[in-house]
């Protein structure tokens, strides 16, 4: 009989990947979500448990003799130290433990080449993950440890970072820029998980990367070309004081960084995977670089379902929000169809919430705009706020009022521009802590 | 029939090769897939109108599947084609190609990829035709000729007609826009520090009538150009196709697509092969071919004429395209002015930085952004939305765009080659690599203009400024080059290709440079030049 997988973060990036391979190939799955309903949209044929990895009386129950369990939930991004330790070290304890008493047959632990990466400074993440890596191998069960480098693949939360990077103007490059990168794709990494959770134990640590190696000054130039813009400009930082420096106002600014020191590891190691037998076996297979490459494709994330009734209320609360003034007919009725012809998913959870406190009007629409425009430029929130506008451009009631300028003279213009200008900026301070703070709060927003 | 020349392709170059047959007394088939335009929406209305009286104008403007509709996940190039002209690009989906470092268009649209051009009609100098078999006295009456029949206006005597050489047929410019004329004015103020670079603006040259030329009118600024001029003030090649069809001795061939060229075991073409929409291929007996399909679509069917009378098809080498950056700006001193609808869409100044050679030449064309849609641009301000609408309509009137071109030569990495494609076909593999002193040179020109924009009240952020990719410009050539003494796969000053008789071509493929100035112009005047001195 076909073994069944327990999985862990399988709502995250990887663990999405490893849940189609399982569904193509008939593997029965369980898998723990922090948040069950919304994992269960997103793959409704695998047996979803609710529960956090440290509270195993909730799921524990779940796990049966002879499971293989392939243990992906991680904190990766920005967090604390103490994140990384709680979640990275003592929720793979937990797991260890729950596993073994329930009499599991494997224990597949992803971990990451940033493990041994001999400069690790600021790097929580690296730690936890190695104190995790020593609870696995002196465990009780048998034991597979993956270590993939640089995951890739539309829709990869660091691919994205990666390309926030390089889609600057000038791109920032923390040092020489010469260490060496090797990016995995998650599908690729997936269909392998999946290989080695149904293989026999291999008590060995194996490292899987993609098929190309490149110097960072590359990798950033290979996302520009993919994403059709022109050759990079890197500026080259310093990397030791950068780190320090992020190292230094991380406790207090975590939320609007956009990287952090530990993740700078990458501009001072060589993250390339030490080759395998089982990774040169499947080396043939690996998907082209350039096609794990492109960006994601948006709505990863299940549709929102509204009914009509919420969808006009928000299209009237938008419209007075952008030009002051209740939705013509002709805009409501055009919102609706692009609502009901091309749904429009999130692509983070919190985007959810954010619509919701868009809904409601006034300054919270505002702090909502606010924060999208610099969080979520890409966002369910700015996405329907560009369709409104859209739609009131070409409707025979709004459209003067998206051309006309204010009334008044030269001055009057400046003054204005400048009122919007400070007006932009005081909602902002409002917004981006207060809402950064439920953001931050969200469940499910870091796992890998 | 078969004493009718056959022309393939109703773009730039295959209809004014058939118009000047035509005129000759010639009979030409002419074999085109010819997907046709649209009926016009209510060419009375302006663009305003529009959005006043149609019943749903989102629709119209934003499409029935929102074709036109640009959310913020958007990737790619944004070409801002309006629905209304989607049909000029829709290509059939079992295209099969290979790209590396060129994003090209294609078009089946009878007219074809100039149905959606801006109309920029700048001849080549003498410097410009450098390497040319033939110089600008040779060209002038093809352009002056091809002046007369589509309408042409722009001036015969400001700064710029220096780098335009003036030809027959030159009606006299549109009226400036208040954003134009304001720019102007400016220039006339700061004249000595642009000539100290180089650097000259003027009315730009467009194929739009400010008088009227046989049965069209002359532009009546209905402010729907980007929509398609509702009543041919702006020309298109499918006016000169319908005035082929009134010819008794044109017979056009819709739906067909040429795929190859029999070949004969001379070496000489005997017949035209075309697959229709149903698959169904069918032959079309000619001894003398012209083929204008454009650029790539005449290198595949030369390639796989090759390839089917069993000879190794070669790798053409020296395919050009011009670089184009979009440079945004504000001119500072329209802050707040209001917006007028009712205007000329497309540029109306020109500017011209010289450098010396004919390659350090730089083109560029001034838009005043007026009617194109707001959303694309209002989303890509780093503010909330709210706050970047606010923003937008203090500017609107204030925008406007530099798109600059630059020039291109013929250099080996370029190719265009045929490889075995999916289900035992062929594609077409396409490879460019920009010239090394690409970057020094696009770098320093942008620097330039940037500074003589400055000292016209204009200030254009670096960070706005975007390079397209390559094929974006879509001004294609250089692949079969015209030269006096060539080996296979060139052409001679009359088109004549080498290496199969019987063939001769009409496009871009047989420039041996591509200067900065917006080719079509010149296609149809070589077309023109061809069908008079070969046959």
């Amino acid at each position: 009989m076909a073994r069944r997988l327990f999985v862990t973060g399988a709502s995250g990036f990887v663990g999405g990947h490893l849940l189609d391979a399982a569904r193509d190939g008939g593997i029965p799955v369980v898998a723990l979500a922090r948040d069950a309903e919304r994992a269960r949209r997103l793959h409704p044929a695998v047996e979803w448990v609710e529960g956090d990895l440290a509270e195993p009386a909730r799921w524990a129950a779940a796990l049966a003799p002879g499971d293989v369990v392939v243990h992906l939930a991680a904190v990766t991004g920005k967090a604390p130290a103490r994140v990384h330790d709680r979640v990275n070290r003592e929720g793979t304890r937990a797991l260890l433990a729950a596993s073994a008493a329930a009499d599991a047959a494997h224990f597949v632990f992803v971990s990451s080449v940033a493990v041994r990466f001999p400069e690790q400074r600021h790097y929580p993440y690296a730690h936890a993950k190695a104190a995790a890596e020593r609870l696995v191998r002196e465990g009780p069960l048998p034991w597979t440890i993956v270590r993939p480098t640089l995951v890739v693949g539309p829709g990869a939360p660091v691919l994205e970072s990666f390309a926030m990077l390089a889609g600057m103007p000038w791109t920032p490059v923390f040092g020489p820029g010469n260490a060496l990168v090797q990016p995995i794709d998650g599908r690729d990494l997936g269909r392998l998980l999946l290989v080695l959770a149904l293989d026999p134990p291999a008590s060995e640590v194996i490292e899987l990367g993609g098929p190309e190696r490149l110097r960072l000054g590359d990798w950033i130039g290979r996302i520009r070309a993919v994403r059709g813009r022109g050759r990079p400009r890197l500026l080259h930082l310093p990397l030791a004081p950068t780190r320090a420096l992020l190292a230094a106002v991380e406790p207090l600014l975590l939320r609007w960084l956009p990287l952090t020191a530990g993740q700078l590891a990458t501009f001072a190691n060589d993250g390339v995977a030490t080759p395998h037998p089982f990774a040169a076996r499947f080396a043939s297979a690996l998907q082209p670089l350039d096609s794990s490459l492109a960006a994601p494709t948006p709505g990863r994330l299940p549709p929102e379902i509204a009914d009509e009734a919420t969808l006009t209320r928000e299209c009237h609360t938008l419209t007075r929000h952008l030009i002051g003034r209740e939705a013509p007919d002709g805009v409501i009725a055009g919102y609706l169809r692009h609502h009901r012809e091309r749904p429009l998913g999130a692509t983070d959870p919190f985007e959810a919430s954010l619509l919701a406190r868009a809904r409601r009007g006034g300054l919270a629409t505002r702090m909502a705009d606010a924060y999208a425009a610099r969080v979520l430029p890409r966002g369910l929130l700015r996405r329907k706020l560009t369709l409104l506008l859209a739609l009131l451009e070409t409707q025979p009631e709004s459209y003067t009022a998206i051309d006309a300028p204010d009334p008044g003279g030269t001055l009057r213009t400046w003054l204005g521009l400048a009122a919007r200008g400070f007006g932009e900026v005081a909602v902002a301070a409002l917004a981006l802590p207060w809402l950064g703070w439920a953001h931050w709060r969200t469940p499910d927003r870091h796992t890998p | 029939m078969t004493d009718a020349i056959l022309v393939v392709g109703s773009g730039p170059s295959g209809v004014h090769a058939a118009a000047t047959l035509l005129a000759r007394g010639l009979r030409v088939r002419m074999l085109d897939v010819g997907r046709p335009r649209p009926d016009v929406v209510r060419p009375e209305l302006s663009l305003d109108g529009l959005k006043r009286e149609l019943p749903d104008p989102s629709r119209y403007f934003l499409g029935d599947d929102w074709e036109a509709l640009v959310l913020n996940d958007a990737e790619g190039e944004y070409y801002g084609f309006p629905p209304s002209k989607q049909y000029v690009f829709a290509n059939p989906a079992d295209m099969d190609l290979r790209i590396d470092g060129f994003a090209p268009l294609f078009s089946h649209a009878a007219g074809g990829l100039a149905e959606a051009w801006t109309g920029g009609t700048y001849p080549f100098d003498d410097r410009d035709l450098e390497s040319w078999p033939f110089g600008w006295r040779e060209l002038a009456p093809y352009y002056g000729r091809v002046a007369q029949r589509i309408g042409i206006s722009g001036s015969d005597r400001d700064d710029m007609a220096r780098h335009f050489p003036v030809h027959e047929g030159l009606q006299p410019p549109l009226e400036p826009d208040v954003h134009s004329a304001r720019l102007l004015e400016r220039y006339t103020r700061a004249r000595g520090r642009w000539l100290a670079q180089g650097a000259r603006l003027g009315r730009a040259r467009v194929a739009t009538l400010s008088q009227p030329l046989g049965h069209r009118n002359a532009c009546h600024r209905s402010g729907r150009c980007q929509w398609g001029c509702p009543t041919d003030a702006f020309y298109t090649p499918s006016v000169t196709l319908r005035e082929c069809l009134d010819d008794d001795g044109f017979t056009y061939v819709p739906g067909h697509e040429v795929t190859h060229l029999a070949v004969d075991t001379a070496g000489r073409a005997r017949a035209a092969i075309a697959r229709r929409a149903d698959g169904h291929e069918e032959r079309f007996e000619a001894d003398r071919i012209v083929l204008a399909a454009g650029t790539l679509a005449t290198a595949r069917i030369v390639l796989e004429s090759v390839a089917r009378s069993g000879a190794e098809p070669p790798e053409l080498d020296g395919l050009m395209d011009n670089r184009q950056v979009m440079m945004p700006f504000v001119n500072l001193a329209l802050l707040g002015r209001p917006f007028e609808p009712k205007s000329y869409q497309y540029h109306q100044l020109a500017l011209g930085l010289d450098r010396g050679g004919a390659r350090d030449y730089v083109h560029g064309l001034v838009t005043t952004l007026t009617t194109a849609l707001v959303h694309p641009i209002v989303q890509s301000l780093p503010f909330s939305m709210r706050t970047s609408l606010g923003v937008f309509r203090n500017l609107h009137t204030a925008l406007g765009l530099l798109n600059v071109n630059f020039a291109d030569d013929r250099r080996p990495t370029n190719r265009v080659g045929l490889e075995p494609g999916a289900d035992g076909r062929t594609r077409l593999a396409i490879c460019y690599v920009p010239a090394e002193d690409e970057p020094e040179r696009v770098g320093s020109g942008l620097r330039t203009l940037r500074r003589l924009l400055l000292g016209l009240g204009c200030i254009a952020p670096p960070m706005m400024t975007r390079e397209r990719p390559m094929g974006a410009s879509v001004h294609y050539a250089g692949t079969f080059p015209m030269v006096a003494d060539g080996g296979d796969w060139t052409t001679d000053a009359t088109g004549r290709l080498r290496g199969i008789d019987g063939v001769w071509l009409a496009d871009g493929s047989t420039f041996p440079t591509l200067p900065s100035k917006n080719l079509t112009f010149t296609l149809m005047a070589n077309a023109t030049r061809i069908a008079e001195e070969a046959f």
